[in-house]
């Protein structure tokens, strides 16, 4: 099996079956979609964002995220997300490609991206699944979530540093907390 | 088997039969033993009484952040029914059964309504979205001015006021969110599919037969 997986013949065009995280994508409705909204094509350009709602960015709490019960790392470890003033494209782009540089297949479904690094099919040490969006705020302001799906902490850690530097956003989500007088 | 039982209920106040506690969610009796095994975890980590204090509940969900935040209130007191300031085994499960993947959605729709009229006035209003959102972006260290924020929510409210009243009521948050799915997101658990590959200590402290289940 691994023979025929190393086999030229069989590389060609071909995408591993990324574990889809179902959960998430149950709540995509796609017949909701503009028409402006681009059917899956990994050779495509990228398609518009989502232009942002309140409940959209509310939901992105850490605090909302119950996932820490059965999680024994911080939940800044799985989930990020940050401003840029890079076009919705641009970031999509970049992200595509420091994803591929650094070894990962990278799908573009929905309005999302999805990058995967695996080594022979396995999950093990050095294996990572995430999910980037990127929803608009405003014409010149965008917010990227991106969330690991699975997989090594450590290679988690390495993309988001090399995203925040090429990105150029600050980095440590979640570390100056401040408490909201109620 | 039954000296099992006793014990666990003189250890632990809260503690509810899981068949019944089975009977009224999408758990399995199996599930709700691996649920157990959970809540012991939690409801320990400070004091040793068998409920979950907010301290607790934070330190589990946030590990080393202890701070007051307002989200994480709401949710504690959604999670405790019956208002007593602490959360029984019984008010643990039933609180997470919302969050099962197999949960329905309107269930999981009138969570989020509670979660977001803050002050339970029935309504979402938009000052309360606005705390959220303020909220929401001290803990991200985003930095937006108060007219972005002012256009965000003047866009939100377009789309989810419907009669335009300055808040949101539950028929207009259903028809919102049958709109944008995705505001559900956080009302969903995928680990608690497997929550018995998660906690399978229970297998050897089963009362139940296995096989009917």
């Amino acid at each position: 099996m691994a023979g025929i997986k190393n086999d030229e013949w069989f590389k060609q065009d071909y995408s591993p079956a990324v574990p889809d995280d179902d959960e998430e994508d149950t709540y995509f409705d796609d017949e909701a979609f503009s028409m402006s909204e681009m059917a899956y094509d990994g050779n495509k350009s990228p398609e518009s964002p989502t232009l942002i709602n309140a409940f959209q960015l509310i939901g992105m709490s850490s605090y909302l995220d119950l996932s820490g019960f059965f999680e024994k790392e911080d939940v800044s470890e799985r989930k990020i997300r940050f401003t840029s003033n890079h076009s919705a494209k641009d970031l999509v782009a970049r992200i595509q490609d420091i994803a591929t540089e650094m070894g990962f297949r990278v799908q573009m479904k929905n309005r999302r991206l999805k990058a995967t690094r695996e080594h022979r099919g396995q999950k093990c040490v050095g294996n990572l699944s995430i999910a980037a969006e990127v929803f608009e705020i405003s014409p010149s302001l965008y917010v990227v979530e991106l969330r690991k799906s699975y997989g090594d902490s450590t290679v988690y850690r390495q993309l988001c540093t090399k995203l925040s530097k090429d990105l150029g956003v600050p980095m440590g989500q979640g570390q100056g907390l401040i408490s909201i007088e109620a | 088997m039954g000296c099992f039982h006793s014990k666990v209920t003189r250890q632990h106040p809260g503690y509810e039969d899981p068949v019944t506690l089975a009977s009224q969610t999408a758990f399995s009796v199996s599930e709700v033993e691996a649920l157990f095994e959970l809540f012991k975890s939690i409801s320990s980590s400070v004091v040793d009484d068998g409920l979950i204090s907010k301290e607790e509940f934070q330190l589990a969900l946030f590990k080393n952040r202890k701070k007051e935040n307002i989200f994480a209130n709401r949710i504690f007191d959604l999670f405790d029914a019956k208002k007593k300031g602490i959360i029984d085994f019984g008010d643990f499960v039933r609180a997470l059964n919302v969050f099962h993947p197999n949960a329905s959605q309107e269930d999981k729709i009138d969570f989020t309504f509670k979660l977001y009229d803050m002050d339970g006035t029935g309504f979402i209003e938009r000052h309360e979205v606005k705390q959220m959102l303020i909220a929401l972006l001290c803990e991200s260290e985003m930095k937006l001015a108060d007219e972005t924020i002012e256009a965000i929510l003047d866009k939100t409210f377009l789309e989810a006021d419907i009669n335009q009243d300055g808040k949101i009521d539950i028929s207009e948050w259903q028809n919102f969110v049958s709109r944008n799915p995705s505001l559900l997101k956080i009302m969903t658990l995928p680990y608690l599919r497997d929550i018995t590959t998660t906690f399978p200590s229970f297998v050897f402290n089963s009362e139940v037969d296995e096989v009917a289940t």
